[in-house]
């Protein structure tokens, strides 16, 4: 087994985090197994993206079956590869459209989670905005020969600033945006933090009113449920324009949006993401993917499922000629197909490494112990259909952590003995009142 | 036409009085037979009029659209005719055409001719120059092999020269040997503080950062608030802070793994206590 290299500051976060249950932001290639067409198709996506065009995925499996994980390793992926990447969980308050601030909402969390390369945890929007400035700044001192210090130099970045945005297309409000800009420009120039702040805040959508934003900044708009949308598509192509191959937006847990219970406010958050895929495939939007998780209820339920509305009944049907094992990656759906036993093998010696990295320890796992564990997990009733990733997971980790803790014990007296209740196989500890548990099918 | 009806009238009496007259031997009888028999013949003939004329009617129509067909060949006949002497005229056009290229290419054929005799007169006074040339080169060739002659009698000389210069190098090494060994001895002492600590990979990253970054990476490092001097070393390379961050952690990224700078944070900070005393050893020793 050969040691892996992987800083600790990763390494700690992607075990408490994998032990919590929830899915990790940083690290998640040392761990990931499987799935290779369903990431082919999601790569080639980034790679259309990355040349202009434009891309809207489903990513669809039950709870625990890698959706999450699945998205945020994608996530990581164009991270690395020069996208700007941005993601959001819906929940009852953040939706994709509503009228007390939902849509908003959503659109300040995908703001909050802005995310390239170098700032892995969200927070680029700055960075955005000043790789953005920086270059108008250059090519003002390419054309006048000014020097940052030189007065007039900040009124050439400005009004070049203006006319830069007047050339931005499909903006609706371009004034009032450049405004925002140059207010960002001189609040810097001038050491105002605050200035600067409030420009960042309207751009993340933080301005509840417009007098508000008139008093900070002196403009007359803000961005709200409306127009939330056409700021994403803006940044898609501010992306772009500054070197970065385009912007990627990942919805998770769109399974809030099937809970709505207001039939005509669930159609209209249906009705928005239609207006997105539409925009995606018909070449509106540049530079821009949309990736949804979903579990298959919000697909397919019969009455309130998204397949219910006509229009996506046509555009997401499932080929006829698509079954288990054999599917087509090329339509806008992804369905999640469940691990192999070898995938899952795969799996837990990754997780070995990182734990014998992480804690430096000398105790190996001989391949019988990890068949052995295999066996005690699959052995039970319904585990082959029920069981999923991010439940082994967990089991396997904290066999890991008592072994850890309880260095005088053996592998097998900790999986058979009675130290340790595994997760029993369809049985969730945290089962949720809608029951999406009810979902799995035998 | 009158004098027709006459006829007929008067025949159709006659036959029809004669005829009853000889079946039923009474005269007024047979008198008013025959006046009966003249409007029947009458209407008789009426009768075999009016379909002949129909007839002929028929054929005359027939006749008059075999005229019209006949009429619109001898249209389409002449519109033919027109055709086919434009059709002359241009194939006349294109002969006088491809005549007067046919003489062209004459006079080129003539051209080339002309060009091809003076290439042969070249290549014969050329044929000549070679043979003189190649009288040349044989007494050049004496010349290198005497030239020749003389470089090895040198080659000796160096030989020799070398052999005692080899020996002189050879004492030197020996004197240098001493002196590095003394150094290292020294070195190592240094050295083991600082490289035990440091990885390579760290080194790396900092051997690779411009000169702005580097600027950065020491206000970081060393300043409480390094804000001022970050907007000053950014305005001096016309660029902003972010930018500069951003640069560093990106060859963080490409070297070590990881990013160095926490970004997003009032200030920049260094992200890990670990990277920040590698960061100060090796800026250290780099100084």
């Amino acid at each position: 087994m050969a040691k892996l290299k992987i800083p600790k500051r990763v390494s700690t976060t992607l075990l408490s985090s994998l032990s919590g249950g929830v899915v990790p932001r940083i690290g998640l290639e040392h761990i990931a197994v499987g799935r290779e067409k369903e990431m082919a198709a999601l790569l080639q996506d980034l790679e259309n993206i990355g040349a202009g065009g434009a891309a809207f995925r489903f990513v669809v499996g039950r709870y625990g079956s890698g959706k999450s994980f699945m998205l945020q390793l994608l996530r990581n992926h164009a991270m690395e590869q020069g996208f700007v990447v941005a993601d959001v969980d819906l929940s009852p308050e953040r939706r994709l459209a509503g009228t007390d601030g939902q849509g908003v909402a959503t659109y300040r969390e995908l703001m909050r989670n802005i995310a390239t390369k170098t700032h892995p945890n969200g927070g680029a929007l700055g960075l955005i905005l000043e790789k953005w400035i920086s270059s108008i700044q250059t090519q003002v001192a390419e054309t006048s020969g000014l020097r940052p210090n030189d007065s007039g130099f900040d009124d050439q970045v400005e009004s070049t600033i203006l006319s830069a945005v007047k050339n931005i297309e499909g903006l609706v409000h371009g004034f009032d945006f450049a405004t925002v800009v140059t207010n960002y420009w001189r609040g810097y120039r001038l050491d105002e933090k605050q200035r600067k702040d409030a420009a960042l805040r309207w751009f993340r959508g933080e301005f509840a009113t417009k007098t508000e934003a008139k008093t900070a900044l002196g403009v007359r708009i803000i961005i709200d449920d409306d127009t939330w949308y056409d700021y994403v598509k803006l940044f898609a192509k501010f992306a772009a324009d500054i070197g970065y191959k385009g912007l990627l937006v990942l919805f998770d847990e769109a399974v809030h949006l099937w809970k709505i219970t207001n039939a005509v406010s669930r159609q209209n958050n249906y009705d928005k993401l239609l207006a997105m895929f539409n925009d995606t495939m018909q070449g509106r939007a540049e530079h821009l993917g949309i990736i949804i998780g979903g579990t298959p209820k919000f697909l397919e339920d019969p009455k309130r499922g998204l397949f219910t509305d006509p229009a996506w009944t046509r555009r997401t049907a499932k080929s006829r000629f698509a079954k288990a094992g054999l599917q087509d990656n090329s339509g806008p759906v992804i369905q999640l197909e469940t691990l192999t036993q070898q995938e899952i093998l795969q799996l837990l010696q990754r997780l070995a490494d990182v734990h014998t990295t992480q804690y430096s320890s000398e105790k190996k796992i001989t391949k019988s112990e990890f068949d052995e564990f295999l066996q005690e997990i699959i052995s039970r009733l319904g585990a082959n259909a029920l069981l999923t990733p991010g439940e082994i997971v967990r089991d396997f980790l904290s066999v890991l952590n008592i072994l850890q803790q309880n260095p005088e014990m053996s592998f097998g007296q900790v999986i058979h003995g009675t130290g340790l209740q595994l997760t029993t196989a369809g049985k969730k500890t945290n089962v949720d009142e809608d029951g999406e548990v009810a979902e799995f099918t035998l | 036409m009158l004098r027709n009806r006459w006829l007929l009238g008067s025949v159709a009496f006659i036959v029809s009085f004669g005829l009853s007259l000889l079946l039923i031997r009474d005269i007024k009888a047979a008198s008013i037979a025959a006046a009966i028999a003249v409007p029947a013949t009458f209407c008789g003939a009426i009768a075999v009029n009016g379909k002949q004329r129909m007839q002929h009617k028929r054929i005359r129509t027939g006749l008059e659209m075999e005229i019209r067909q006949l009429e619109k060949w001898g249209i389409q006949l002449y519109d033919h005719l027109t055709a086919m002497v434009a059709e002359q005229q241009r194939t006349e056009i294109h002969i006088n055409f491809l005549k007067r290229q046919l003489n062209q290419l004459y006079v080129q054929t003539a051209e080339q001719q002309k060009y091809k005799h003076q290439l042969t007169q070249e290549l014969i006074a050329l044929e000549e120059q070679k043979r003189l040339l190649s009288a040349d080169a044989h007494h050049w060739e004496t010349e290198v092999y005497h030239l020749e002659q003389q470089k090895e009698e040198l080659d000796l000389c160096l030989r020799s020269l070398l052999s005692e210069k080899h020996n002189a190098e050879a004492e030197i090494q020996q004197l240098q040997l001493k002196i590095t060994e003394n150094n290292q001895k020294s070195q190592i002492k240094i050295n083991d503080d600082t490289s035990a600590i440091i990885p390579d990979e760290w080194t790396e990253f900092v051997a690779q950062l411009t000169n702005s970054e580097l600027q950065v990476l020491k206000a970081i490092v060393y300043l409480e608030n390094p804000n001022p001097e970050i907007k000053k070393i950014a305005e001096s390379y016309i660029t902003m802070p972010e930018l500069l961050i951003d640069g560093i952690n990106e060859r963080a990224i490409a070297t070590i793994g990881d990013i160095i700078i926490e970004p997003g944070s009032v200030s920049p900070l260094i992200a890990e206590a670990e990277y920040l005393t590698n960061i100060k050893e090796i800026l250290k020793f780099k100084e």
